[in-house]
């Protein structure tokens, strides 16, 4: 079910769930905040995709999550509803919580700027009504192969396969028609090289 | 830590060959990043329940950077639906803390206000009464100086007559009864000896009558 696709039914679907959404936002503005539980919990999937495609990590992505909504609930005064779904509102919260989560883990601001920049994009007219798990889990995705491309297409390859798809060294060898040791050794090349394009220092 | 937003992309991995004959220190690097990626190298990471806090600060720098969501790490219904609660609880309870807070305050400038009206009339009503009180000690400490100035004045009067010491006593003593009299009538009492006061119409009418 997505509220962003063309048809009459998906048009009638899409202004069904925002009357919800603003009767539950009215409900929680006066203090019902018990109203907008389930809405949060609408949403909570895609959010949490986005989170992890960000963060890595699937506890610190559900720690981000639950900060995410708990700053949205303490914060629902403030919010105006618009035409469109409360899902952005959210994942402006849930980036800028992204961002001080490695502001606090010391990473540089490379990865800090893309996140803005997303932020940034969402804040359009333009920009969907809303976005499913499916879909931030295909931005995630852009994201790392924008930031591939800059490397030696040999080394997006072995990170992409070993990293991103986590696939078992051994896989990763056979794939690329050499042995383990030599994988391991291209790993590193490739980390090295991804590290310093995002300015960071070289762990190996 | 430096800032990197100036820093262009580095093209050294483009531009070095990937397949070059690996250094010692190179190889050396390449085990340290396998045990710090060791965490990933079984196919079940995927598995929602596994726990990842096992990895080290290299593999979760990559993975911040690299790794994008599979379908099989969705949250689920049950877990989302208990995120929203725990956080609508969390603000519930820290809204509800702060609203006993502020009526604790409330309640405290309540009584602050309360004991300091009490103390700011138990202090005006103290003024009051030493006002009245330092009134009287000045009239009767006005009076005194009278009667010593007029026991001086008579005598003065005496030594320059020439009177005999029994005769000076006796004027005094008459004098200083009679000022007595009048001040008692004045305020109402007068001393009949020193412990009982009587009001200074019985005590005239009881001096009349005595043999």
């Amino acid at each position: 079910m997505h509220p962003d696709r063309t048809g009459s039914d998906e048009s009638t679907e899409r202004s069904a769930l925002l009357q919800r959404e603003k009767r539950a936002v009215e409900k929680a503005q006066a203090g019902d905040l018990a109203a907008l539980e389930p809405i949060l919990g609408s949403h909570a999937e895609a959010l949490f995709m986005g989170i992890l495609g960000r963060v890595g990590d699937r506890t610190q992505a559900e720690d981000i999550l639950k900060d995410t909504f708990v700053t949205a609930l303490e914060r629902i005064s403030t919010y105006t509803f618009q035409q469109r779904s409360i899902y952005h509102w959210l994942r402006q919260i849930a980036w800028n919580k992204v961002i001080d989560f490695h502001r606090a883990q010391g990473r540089r601001k490379r990865l800090c700027q893309a996140l803005r920049a997303e932020l940034s994009d969402t804040e359009e007219a333009a920009a969907p009504l809303l976005l499913s798990a499916a879909e931030e889990r295909l931005i995630a995705q852009r994201r790392i192969e924008t930031a591939l491309s800059g490397l030696h297409p040999r080394y997006a390859t072995v990170i992409r396969l070993r990293l991103c798809e986590e696939k078992p060294r051994v896989a990763c060898a056979e794939a690329l028609g050499v042995s383990v040791e030599t994988f391991d050794v291209l790993l590193l090349r490739a980390v090295r090289a991804f590290r310093k394009a995002y300015g960071e220092p070289d762990a190996g | 830590m430096l800032d990197d937003r100036d820093e262009p992309i580095d093209t050294q991995g483009a531009v070095e060959d990937p397949d070059a004959p690996p250094r010692s220190d190179e190889l050396r690097a390449a085990r340290t990043l396998r045990e710090a990626l060791q965490a990933t190298e079984e196919a079940s990471d995927h598995d929602p329940l596994r726990p990842q806090a096992k990895r080290t600060p290299e593999a979760r720098w990559l993975a911040a950077h690299l790794r994008f969501p599979t379908e099989m790490e969705s949250l689920g219904e049950l877990r989302a639906r208990g995120l929203a609660r725990a956080a609508k609880e969390l603000v519930q309870a820290k809204r509800s803390q702060a609203e006993q807070r502020s009526s604790t305050l409330r309640q405290l400038g309540r009584s602050i206000t309360g004991t300091g009206g009490l103390l700011l009339a138990a202090a005006l009503l103290l003024l009051f009464s030493w006002a009245i009180l330092d009134q009287g000690s000045q009239l009767r400490s006005s009076q005194t100086g009278n009667f010593a100035g007029q026991t001086a004045w008579l005598l003065r009067a005496s030594l320059r007559k020439g009177e005999s010491p029994a005769a000076r006593l006796d004027l005094m003593l008459q004098e200083r009864l009679h000022q007595r009299r009048t001040h008692g009538m004045r305020n109402g009492v007068t001393l009949v000896n020193r412990h009982h006061r009587l009001p200074a119409t019985m005590a005239i009418a009881g001096r009349e009558s005595s043999p």
